[in-house]
Parts: C-alpha cells; structure tokens; sequence
C-alpha cells in the first residue's frame, strides 16, 4: 500500500527541511495558519476519528476539547519517551521525518491555542533528539515557527527536553513531573492534565504518532483518513514488529489489518518457521494472544474482543520452544525495575511477581504460587496509582491463562521443558 | 459386726504404711524433686554467644496480672552491647512478694527470654530485697 | 464554604461541607476507612491505597483520600472488592516489613499493627527472603530511620516540602528500592524535624530523645502547654513512673495545629537534669547550705522583717520574670501591693507588650505582614511556618531587621534600618501617611513625625525612600494587615509608635518578647505602675475591687520599674530583695550595677530550679521551685490566648510548685490576707475575679484543660507617640551591637536538655565579611567582642546576613551574658572587635 506516515522514510537527507519542503512539508501547517480557526482543526480531527497511538487509543480530537474554556496559558506536550519494550515506530519517524513531527505538533498547538510545546524525547534517543533540535532550528529559519509565524500573528515555540532514562516517564503525569524538573513520579488523578497538567495548567499530551497523523489529515481531509482501516478504528498505524520474526521492523498499515499477514506477508515468517506460540500484539504489557487468535484483525476492538489490546502497536511473535515463564519472568523483572515506589500495590506488589517467577523459573515454585500471582494482580488491577499496575497484570495473567503448563512443567518437573529460554527485551 | 470390721480395715491400712516408705521429703537436708513443667524464680536467658535474649519489649510486664514485673529498654552502642540488635533491658525488675507463677510472662516473651526456671527458695528478709534486678536474674554467662 | 453536600456512605446519609473528601467524610460519620499517607494537614497523595473504596457509577475502586464528595454520591466502604484490596495492600507492605514490633517504639501507637489486626491477612503467604534496608539511620540531632520499617507514605517528605517548604527529606532509589534519605552528607536540622515523628504512622521514625525508654501502652498523658515561647503550644506530656518521657504536638488550629518546634519537644529534658535544687538553701557563714523548708521560711520572715521594721516595706522589692506561670505572678504582684510596696517588675531590658489584636489564625490569612524587629525563627518558631502559610497563600511579607532573616527568601521587602533608627523609620511611615492624606493622624501625633520627611527618614535610616513608601501603602491598602513586632524591640518609646502605625493603617497588632509568657505576666500586673489588669494605678474602683478581693489595704504608689531598682539599691534605698525565676546578674544591661548593688543588699531571696550565677553569689535563701511539667499553670500566649499548663510528674526532690512558694512566704510574712488555696486552679479562679479580661477562664475540670481566649480593650499607651529621640550611642568600638535570642539557647533551663545540648550552635559572634576583611578576622577564628562592661571570647561567624557595620552576639549563649557588653534597649552600643591569636595546642 502507499505509505503516509513513512513516505519520506528512506528519502535521502529525509531530515532536512530542503527534502522534507521539496516532498510536499509545511504546506497542512500553511493552510492551517491561513484558512482555519483552531476549532476547525479540533473539528476535523475530531471527525477523522484519529484515536491517540501511544498506547490507549483515547479519539485525540475528544482530548483536545477537555482543555478548559478561557484558561490560559495552555501546553502541549509530545510524548516521546518510547519506552515499551517492543515498541521502536516513533524513533523511526523522529529520526527520519522529524519536520513531519513537527509539523504536527504545530498544527495541533494551533488548535488548543498553545504557544509553547514540549517534546519530551526518551533520553537513549540522542539522535532523535539532535535531530528535533536541528529540524526545530531549520523551522525557525524558515518561519515556520517563532513569532508570528507565516504573518499570521500565531507565536509557537518548541523545546525538546531529554528524558533520563526511566521507563514510568512515559505515563503522562509521570513525564509532566518529569519536565517540571522533579523526579519524574506519577501523580494521583484527577486532576486530569487536560485542566491541571504542566505547571498546573492545561496540557494536551499526545503520542509522536498522533501528532504525526495530523498533517496528513489536514492535507488529505478526515474523510480520506476514514476511508482507511475500521469504522470504529479508522486510518492508518505503525506497527513494530520484533520477535522471533525474520523480517521485524515498522511497518505502516492500515487498522484492522490481520495479525497474520503482517507477520507472514511482512515479517516473513517466524525464525525456523517454527509454529507461533504466542503473540503480544500491542506493548509488552498487553496481554498475550495465541495462535488460534492469528486472524484477528489489528484494530483496537477486535484485539480487545479476542482478550488483549492494540496498545502502541508494537506486536512480539514468540515462537513454539520458547519458555513462557522465562519470557514472563524477564518483563516483570523489568517492571519491577522500572516502578516508582510511590504506591505499595506497585512498589510491593511488582517485586513480588517478580520474585515468585524467579522462584517458579529456577524450579522452586508451588502449585499455590499460581493462585498467589493471580491474587497479587488482582491487587495490582485499577488499584496502582498509574497505569504501570495494569501493564503489569496484562502478561502474567494472560500467560497463565494460555500457557499454565508452561508454569506446571516448572514447578513439577523443577525445570524449564522448552528448548529455548529467550529474554527479550 | 459391721463395727468390728470397719476397725479391722482402718487397722489394715495403718499396718500398710508403717511398712511404706515415708513420702515426706526431709527438706532442707533433702532436695525435693524438681518436674520439669515447675514454676519457680525467673530466670532470664542468654545467647549462645552470652548475650541477653531480652530486648525489653515489656509484653511480660503488660501480660503480668499483678504488676510485679517492671521493665525499661535503651539502646546499645557499639562499645556496650547487651543484646542483638538495637534495644536492651536497661532495668528488669522482678517483685517476688507480687509474683504469683502463673507464668504469663514465659508465655507472651517473644525472644524466649523469660523462663520460670526451678529456684523455688524464695524467702527474703526485707521487702526490698524480694524486688530481684535484671543481674539477679540473669542466667550466669557459658 | 457554606455549601453542603449529602452522600450516601454505606447507606447512611451524611452531610458535609462542599469540598470535603470522602475519607474525611466517611470519618465524619463515624465510619473507619484505614489510610497510611494521607493526614488532615498534609494534601492527599493516593499512594499507600489502603483507603480505596467503591464509589458508584465509577469504574474500579477509587482512593477516598483523594475523592472530593459529590452530591448524590453513594461510596461502600465494606464491600469484597474493598476488602480484597485491604488484605492485599496489608499483606504487600508485611512482605518486606522486618515485623519487629517487640522493639519498635510505635508499637502499640502504629497504624500498621491496628490494621493488620483489623483487616489483614492472619498468615503471610511470602517465603522470599525480606529486604534489606538501613537500620537506626541518625537523620539529624533529633530524628532516627529505619528504613525496613518505612512503609514509604511520604508524610515526612510531603511535611518537609508543604510545610516547612525545605526539602531536607526525599526518597531515593526507586521501585522496591526506594527510601527516604536527607541529601546526600546533609544532616536533617530542621527547627521542626521532630514533627515527622509524630507523622510517621509507623515506626520509621523514631525519637532519639525518647527511643526505647517506654511502650507506649506504659505511658499517661496529660494536653497540657509548653512553657518555652511566647507561642504556648497546645502539647501533650507522656510520662511514666515520675518522669516526663516525651511531648507531643496536640491540633489545636488556633495555636500550633499539632506542630511542635525541637526545643518544645526536646527541651523537658530540663526535669532530670542532676543540678536541678532538691532543697531550700540558706546562706551560713557565707556558703549557701541545704535546709529544711520551716528553716528557709523562717529566716526569709527573719530578714524581710528586719528590713521592713527598719525601713519601711518599701525598701522591700520584688523581680519576677516572664518565666512564671499567671498564678505565681499573681500571686507575688498580691503579695508585693500588700506588704505595701510598688517595686515589682519583671522587665530586665524588654518592653511589656501590648495586648494582642489578632489571632495566630490571623496571622496565617494575613494579606500583608510586617515583621518587625522580630525573627520568629528564634523568637516564636511556630511563628514561622505561619507566615511562611500566609504568604504561601498570597500574602506578601515586608521585614525590618537588622539581620537577614531566614525568611527574607519570602519577603517582598526587606528593610535594614540603621541600629537605633527603627523608631526613625516608623515615624517616617506615619509622617508619610500623613503627608499622603493630611488630617488622617489624631492631632497630637502629628507634632511627633511633622519633622520627618521623607528624605530625612531614608537618610537616617539608609532605606530607600521608594521601598518605604511602598511599605506604607501595602499596610493601608489591605484590611487584612497585621504587624507583627518581636524581641528586638525593647523599648517602650519604639512601641508606642508602632501601635500608632497599627491604629493609623488599620492593621493589627500581635508581638512578642523573649519571655514565654511575658504577656500573661504583664496582665497580672507585675508591674511597677499597673494593678493586675493592667489597671492603671489610679483607677479607684479597681482598687477598690482589689482590696474587696484581697482583704487588705492595696499600695497604689507607683514603685520602682526593675531599670530605677539597682541604683536605689546601690544607695541603700532599697534593701530587700524577692526574686522570682529571674537572673538578674546574667539578665539585666547593666550587669556592673546589679552585682554592686545586691552586694548591698541587706537580704536577697530566690525562688528557682536551678543555682543560677544570681542565686550562688547573692541569695540568703534559695527556695527550690518545680518547673514546667511538675506544676499547674496557666500561661498567656502571644495573641491573648490562655493556655493550662499540668503537672504530669512530682516535683523534684523537695522541691515545691511555684505559686504555693509565693503563698507560703507570704505566710511565713504574715502578709495581709488570706493565703490558702488548695489547688493553682483555685488561684486561678481568683484572676478570674480580679482580672475582669480573665472573667471567663476557668479551668474545665471535665476535660482536664482548657484553651481559652480573651480579649480586652484598654488605651495602647497613655502617652501620644513621641518624636523618636536620637539613639543614645554608648561604647567607643566601631561597630554597632546587635543581640537577640537563638533557639536552642534561649531557655535557661531546656539549654540543659540533653535532646538540646549541642544543637545550639558554640557561643559566636557574627560579622559582615567586608568587616571581618578589614579587622583581619576569618571565619571560625576566635575573637574578643568588647563592650561596655567588659569583653567576651566568641567565635566568629563571617556572614553576609549580618549588615556591615554591625556585630550580632545571641544573647545567652551558653550562658555567656550579652549583657556584659552593655546591651540594652534604645541604646546603640559601639563595640571593638579584635581577633585573637590563636593559642598554639
């Protein structure tokens, strides 16, 4: 199919304003600044029906009208701190297309009538970083951005902030704290950041995918994003695909798209066609899916009627030979690092998970202890303080929901059955 | 009749025991039994190492149902320790003329510090001095 | 907020104010939802989530500290899902807790064990081995962690970071590692860091004072007030067998609101200290030897009556001090006014503050502050946070100091008049309000600032003439101003003005000195020109009432004022001498003076708790007195409010409670009157009836204590304010003296406890680094301060928040007396400061 989000992936120089002005850039943000009140562009978002790629597929022009009538200053914040193991879409399009980011960005400024932006970008990225900071000084070059931009009166200025590395950063209220200068630990809600975000001001934070959906919108029109992928979940997406895959990699398609032909038709296939054993379709902290679920379509409803959810769109294909409990085991050891320790179901209840599953892989597990996971996740679910308490739930019940044999051979046998312990991540 | 063999039976028992060998014990020459389930003085207990097992929690004191015992913790420093970890009994009294034995205070000691150990000679020539401090009761150190 | 909200919690109907949480609600009604982190005077959190209840038509369990009531609400607190979460969060937080309550100081007043034991699980299902975390961490003078036991709810942070606006605590690592630290080498020294115990709701925090000395089930309390500072906490003493163990902030919203300062809560250390008097004293062949209370009582009746027979009862004088309950000064202004003398006086270089016109609540909702001559830091503690509140909230804070204050971080204005023309610069306002809008000053005021204007002001005082005119207009735009005036001022000249300032803008007035209950003091007339009600003295009816009251004739001369007292009795005049908790030769300016003078003296009583230098050298008799957390008292705090200080413990050895000392000499005195009162609660009946303003304070016998609150309305001064005279300049040195009190060493009986030791800094001098460059002086060295009356060895602070030109020397400092350098109020003291060579070791 023809690529969108991804056209100037590959393009010499794609980075550069030259390149990206000579493919068409800036001209959404041109007919934005001259031809539309920022409630048309809340409007047409809204009727594109463009839902938020970072992971909770929120309708992103629903988000924008929480901000409050009449409360100024306003922020908006890009989220790029692309943390979740499996997840690589936005560092592609940051690093080859930044001007296309912010673009977005600009457009969706103008639309909640912010004129400061911030691009909160994941600290390892330092080439995404560099290259924001290089496209954002280009655009200010070229008056795409500063003060009065295009003659239109519209001031906008956007600074890129390097995260330092800690996953927690990408939940929204944690990256505010983040970007406030303090430790960057989520914070109780409500108040939601749409009323009381950066600063205690109203802050829109969207996903650097959404953002770079934007322009697209504007220059072809909400109707032609709807004419791709579902009803309820229209356009297009990026999906990363990693695992035991031979091709993995970003790949641009439209929602609904089954699971099986983006691993088959795209990813080639699984290493040794060896058969799929389980498939994390959105993230690492969406739950697994199985084989028997290849053909569900990837669009946020029916990953969530099959059990699991499309998150940020980053689908892992773990093959049969693999060890359950060794994959499980490796992404909760991994949360467990990278929790706050604000709240006790998190702080407490994530080491333990992790604690137990080391006990189960090394052979010392108990049949009681697979009851106990479950138990400690139903203290995690909706009772953390963020999100981070339902990321953790997702693999570990779904895996013991379609993999409790794995758990059983461990702790009957007293060691791991499967050919191959992988760790990911 | 019945009378004369009511008697004879009386005889007969009397008869019986002069031949028994007497229970009475000829304390203080002789040393009675001591079961192993006996209540006498407390004692408090040490470590292997010698240190005290007391970390002056004060359960006994709360569990004792006459107030006969009194406790009071400090810390210990690195030059004197008494105990593990961080709290000691700086004082432990035991008041004898309250103690009734009935042994609460084994019960509730969380560290197995108090035992009711097998002194039963008890008797004291002023009040004072049937108040017993932490030395007194200490079991001797090895 | 007058709007109410009605919600259904567990189908009860409950009614509270719009804004309301839902667990403050659900407590309302009587209904316990467990929480660790959240505290009524902390914001919400939402982070232990032990609080998480069912709200319908909301999805999941939601955190009841952090959900504001709506109307039509309906929140179960009971229900499985609820339950589950409770179990679980209780079983989480055991997993790593090191369940060491046998020795932990919280146990039995720790809200993990009441939880655990209400809605916890009965066994644990963890086998892991448990973490290991820092063990009796010393987080600074007064405070230990565990860290094992910290359930991390953050209420010590969040308490550092809304409150004292100091982030000296914050958690480090993260995830199951997190804890809480100080920074990095930094030392938890905050003036309030043992409020973190009482918020600690486990025992992570541990008192260092009190660590290991009792269970709590062992302990009995008494709400009683500390005694320190002006401030008179609302606090809680605990103790056991006799001794005073611990003190705890009580919620009091009008007072402290359950905070308490290091030096309230540490300071009673002061009851065991081993020099501490257990016997009356008297003078034998020239060495003060133990005696029995009849044989001290005796020879105090044998002197004061040789004296009063010879030359009258008015060579008979009487020195109290701030330090005394409102009893015992009542009870010697009575015992004075009826052997029939006037010199009584408790003022050793203070003024008698004015009466309070605003609350602390005030304080903390004030719009405009001016904090003058005051560092509430020192002074007042508590003080401190509630203008820290206050401006928090809005209000804006302007300060005349000589020092840079710890709070001029919060100042919108800062002013640093020269010594001497603080008064200049109060004037100056005046003159200009008068300027701005003429005829708003009463027409006798204005003859006293007409010469000031404002070029005159800014050029006597070295402040920016735009700066006070901005100060000027702050105080009259808002009605919500208050002035707030501390220990430096000390003259009764500088006061006055201030109070016309007050009267002139429309703010209101609340000060202090460094006395604890030098207000209450004041009240109860222990004044040379004042009855008890601060009454004037020519007040007929009230004499009359007085002698109805007292059943004996009343002297109305006005007698001596405690500064007139020495010289008279240097010549002779005077000599006999009572004193009560004062210490003249440490205490008075003129040290010189005193000592010749009670050297003359023909008899020289005390009543004390310890030998103070006054008492070694100069007492007949020495009468051994209780102090604080031995006696019943009430004490009059800084806004007016009366508070009842209890007796929790036996006075020491023979020592007796202060107020029946002064009964019993007046008895042993056969002063006029009746003098048997059963209880201090009793005499404090009696100033309800003498002290009309005291009318409705009564002690509550039910509740135990009481916390009352009078106000009163009298002239401010009788005197319209005068034009400020030039400040009299003593000394020959070239820089200018400045001196008030440091916490830790204000109180010359807390100084002793051993919580207190040590946290007051080495007896210093501080000095402007551009003196300090040119005297040769560097920070550290050891330096000789000389002044009026002779020389002090201190060590020197070179800070820039001491102003050029002037040296600050704390008073008291480990008992070393300012005094000696000639100190006193509205005098400029020029001292020389020298460095001196450093002795070779």
């Amino acid at each position: 199919m023809d690529k969108f989000l991804l056209r100037n992936v590959g393009v010499p120089d794609s980075h550069h304003i030259e390149v990206y002005l000579s493919r068409g850039g800036y001209e959404s943000w041109r007919r934005v600044l001259t031809s539309m009140q920022p409630q048309a562009v809340v409007d047409l978002v809204k009727s594109s029906g463009l839902r938020g790629r970072g992971g909770a597929g929120f309708p992103t022009g629903m988000k924008w009208g929480f901000v409050p009538q009449g409360v100024y200053p306003r922020y908006l914040v890009c989220n790029a701190d692309e943390g979740e193991p499996g997840t690589c879409k936005d560092r592609v399009l940051m690093e080859n297309d930044p001007h296309l980011v912010l673009e977005g960005i600009a457009i969706s400024s103008y639309a909640i009538e912010a004129h400061l932006a911030f691009i909160y970008v994941r600290g390892e990225f330092t080439l995404s970083a560099e290259r924001l900071e290089a496209a954002i000084a280009e655009a200010h070059a070229h008056g795409f951005l500063g003060k009065n931009i295009l003659g239109s009166g519209y001031d906008l200025d956007i600074v890129v902030h390097r995260g330092a590395g800690a996953y927690i950063c990408g939940e929204e209220t944690a990256l505010l704290t983040s970007l406030e200068g303090e430790r960057g630990n989520p914070r109780l809600k409500p108040p939601f950041p749409a009323t009381e975000g950066l600063y205690r001001k109203p802050t829109v934070i969207n996903n650097v995918e959404t953002l770079a959906n934007v322009p697209l919108i504007v220059q072809y029109g909400a109707e032609w994003y709807k004419s791709m992928g579902t009803e309820k979940s229209p356009g297009i997406k990026l999906f990363a695909l990693s695992g035991q895959v031979k091709r993995p990699g970003v790949y641009e398609l439209p929602l609904g798209t089954p699971l099986r032909t983006l691993i088959e038709e795209y990813g080639g296939g699984t290493l040794e066609n060896r058969p799929v054993k389980a498939v994390i379709p959105g993230g690492s902290s969406a739950p697994m899916l199985t084989a028997a679920h290849l053909d569900t379509p990837l669009d946020y409803e029916s990953i969530a009627a099959a059990g699991s959810m499309l998150g940020s769109g980053a689908v892992i294909v773990i093959a049969e030979g693999t060890c359950i409990v060794s994959v499980v085991r490796r992404l909760i050891e991994f949360y467990a690092h990278e929790d706050c320790g604000q709240c006790i179901p998190g702080r407490e209840g994530i080491a333990w998970l992790a604690r137990i599953l080391e006990r189960i892989e090394a052979g010392q597990g108990r049949e009681e202890d697979l009851d106990l996971l479950l138990d400690i996740c139903d203290g995690l679910s909706g009772r953390s303080l963020c999100p981070l308490g339902d990321a953790v739930v997702g693999p570990v019940r779904s895996s013991l929901k379609h993999f409790r044999d794995d758990y059983l051979a461990h702790i009957r046998t007293g060691q791991c059955v499967q050919p191959v312990a992988v760790t990911i991540a | 009749m019945d009378a004369i063999f009511q008697m004879v039976r009386g005889l007969w028992v009397t008869c019986k025991r002069l031949v028994w060998r007497p229970v009475t014990v000829q304390y203080p020459e002789q040393r009675p039994q001591i079961y192993p389930r006996f209540r006498g003085r407390h004692v408090l207990g040490r470590h292997e190492d010698g240190l005290e097992k007391c970390v002056a929690c004060g359960l006994c004191a709360a569990a004792c149902p006459t107030g006969a015992i009194y406790v009071e913790g400090a810390e210990n420093t690195e030059a004197e320790r008494y105990s593990h970890g961080e709290r000691y009994a700086r004082l432990y009294q035991v008041n004898l003329l309250r103690c009734i034995f009935c042994g609460f205070c084994q019960e509730v000691c969380p560290t197995g510090a108090v035992t009711l150990g097998s002194e039963f000679e008890l008797a004291r020539y002023s009040r004072a001095d049937a108040i017993l401090c932490k030395e007194q009761l200490l079991a001797p150190k090895g | 907020m007058d709007q109410s909200v009605t919600l259904k919690i567990d189908g009860r109907d409950v009614t509270v104010p719009a804004g309301t949480t839902v667990l403050e609600a659900a407590r309302m009604a009587g209904i316990e939802i467990p929480s660790l982190c959240n505290h009524a005077r902390l914001l919400p959190a939402g982070l232990c989530r032990l609080c998480l209840v069912e709200i319908e038509k909301v999805r999941g369990l939601q955190p009841a500290c952090a959900s504001i009531v709506r109307e039509g609400m309906v929140v179960h607190t009971d229900t499985p899902a609820v339950q589950h979460n409770r179990r679980m969060v209780l079983e989480l937080l055991c997993t790593n807790h090191p369940l060491d309550c046998p020795v932990c100081d919280a146990a039995g007043d720790c809200r993990l064990q009441d939880y655990v034991f209400r809605y916890g699980r009965t066994t644990s299902r963890f086998v892991e081995e448990k973490r290991r975390k820092g063990k009796a961490i010393r987080l600074g003078p007064a405070v230990i962690l565990d860290q094992e036991r910290c359930v991390l709810c953050q209420r010590c942070v969040r308490f550092c970071e809304e409150v004292l606006d100091d982030r000296q605590l914050a958690v480090f690592q993260r995830g199951a590692s997190s804890r809480i630290s100080t920074m990095p080498g930094a030392v938890f020294d905050s003036r309030f860091s043992g409020n973190v115990v009482d918020l600690c709701p486990v025992g992570a925090l541990t008192d260092r004072t009190f660590r290991f000395k009792a269970r709590n089930w062992e302990l009995t309390g008494l709400p009683s007030v500390c005694a320190l500072c002006p401030v008179g906490c609302r606090m809680t003493e605990e103790g056991r067998e006799g001794r005073l163990l611990r003190v705890r902030g009580r919620e009091a919203p009008e007072v402290n609101d359950g905070w308490l300062c290091d030096l309230g809560r540490t300071g009673y250390g002061f009851t065991e200290h081993p020099n501490r008097l257990r016997h009356p004293l008297v003078r034998r062949d020239g060495h003060l030897e133990p005696a029995s209370w009849d044989e001290a009582l005796t020879a105090l009746a044998r002197g004061f009556g040789a004296v009063i027979e010879k030359a009258g009862p008015r060579a008979v004088a009487v020195l109290g001090s701030p330090r005394l309950t409102n009893e015992t000064a009542y009870l010697l202004t009575r015992l004075a006014r009826a052997l029939g003398t006037g010199n009584v006086d408790y003022r050793l270089g203070t003024a008698a503050p004015a009466p309070a016109q605003a609350t602390l609540s005030d304080l903390r909702q004030a719009e405009v502050i001016l904090l003058f001559q005051g560092d509430p830091s020192e002074e007042a503690p508590i003080l401190e946070l509630w203008v820290k509140q206050a401006v928090k909230r809005g209000g804006r804070l302007y300060i005349v100091h000589p020092r840079t204050l710890a709070l001029e971080r919060y100042a919108t204005g800062a002013y640093r008049p020269r010594p001497g023309s603080e008064a200049v610069l109060i004037a100056g306002i005046l003159s200009m309000l008068e300027q701005g809008k003429p005829g708003s000053l009463p027409l006798e005021w204005r003859e006293a600032v007409s010469g000031l204007g404002p070029t005159q002001v800014a050029s006597l005082t070295g402040c920016d003439r735009e700066a006070i005119r901005l100060l000027a207009e702050a105080l009259v735009g808002s009605p919500r101003a208050i002035i707030a005036y501390g220990a430096g001022l000390r003259d009764e000249q500088t006061l006055a003005l201030v109070a016309a300032l007050a009267k002139a803008t429309g703010a209101r007035l609340l000060g202090w000195d460094g006395g604890p209950n030098s207000r209450g003091v004041a009240d109860m007339g222990l004044l040379p020109d004042r009855l008890p009600g601060r009454a004037p003295l020519a007040d007929a009816a009230a004499t009359a009432a007085l002698e109805r009251l007292w059943q004996a004739p009343l002297s109305c001369q006005p007698g001596l004022s405690a500064t007139e007292l020495w010289p008279e009795m240097r010549r002779g005049e005077v000599r006999a001498l009572y004193v009560a908790g004062a210490d003249p030769v440490t205490q008075a300016p003129n040290p010189q003076l005193v000592e010749e003078a009670l050297a003359h003296a023909t008899f020289v009583a005390m009543q004390e708790a310890f030998l103070t230098p006054t008492a070694e050298r100069f007492a007949h008799v020495v009468l051994p007195a209780a102090v604080p957390g031995e006696e019943d008292g009430s004490l009059t705090n800084l806004a007016g409010g009366v508070g009842w200080q209890r007796a929790l413990i036996a006075p020491l050895g023979e020592a007796r409670p202060s107020w029946r000392i002064v009964a019993d000499v007046a008895k042993a005195l056969a002063a006029p009157g009746a003098w048997e009162y059963a209880d201090a609660a009793q005499v404090l009946a009696e100033i309800a009836q003498a002290i009309p303003a005291y009318a409705g304070v009564e002690v509550v016998t039910t509740g135990g204590y009481f916390d009352a609150r009078y106000e009163y309305e009298y002239a401010l001064t009788d005197q319209p304010p005068a034009a400020p005279a030039p400040a009299r300049v003593a000394g020959t040195g070239d820089l200018a003296l400045t001196t008030g009190p440091v916490l830790f060493d204000r109180d010359i009986m807390a100084r002793h406890a051993p919580g207190v030791v040590g946290r007051a800094a080495e007896a210093f001098a501080a000095i402007h680094p551009e003196d300090a460059e040119r005297l040769g002086i560097t920070d550290g060295a050891p330096i000789e301060v000389r002044g009026l009356f002779g020389a002090l060895t201190l060590k020197a602070r070179v800070s820039g928040a001491c102003a050029q030109g002037t040296v600050f020397v704390p008073e008291e400092l480990s008992e070393l007396s300012v005094n000696r350098l000639g100190a006193q109020p509205g005098v400029v003291v020029m001292v020389e400061v020298k460095p001196l060579a450093v002795r070779p070791d």
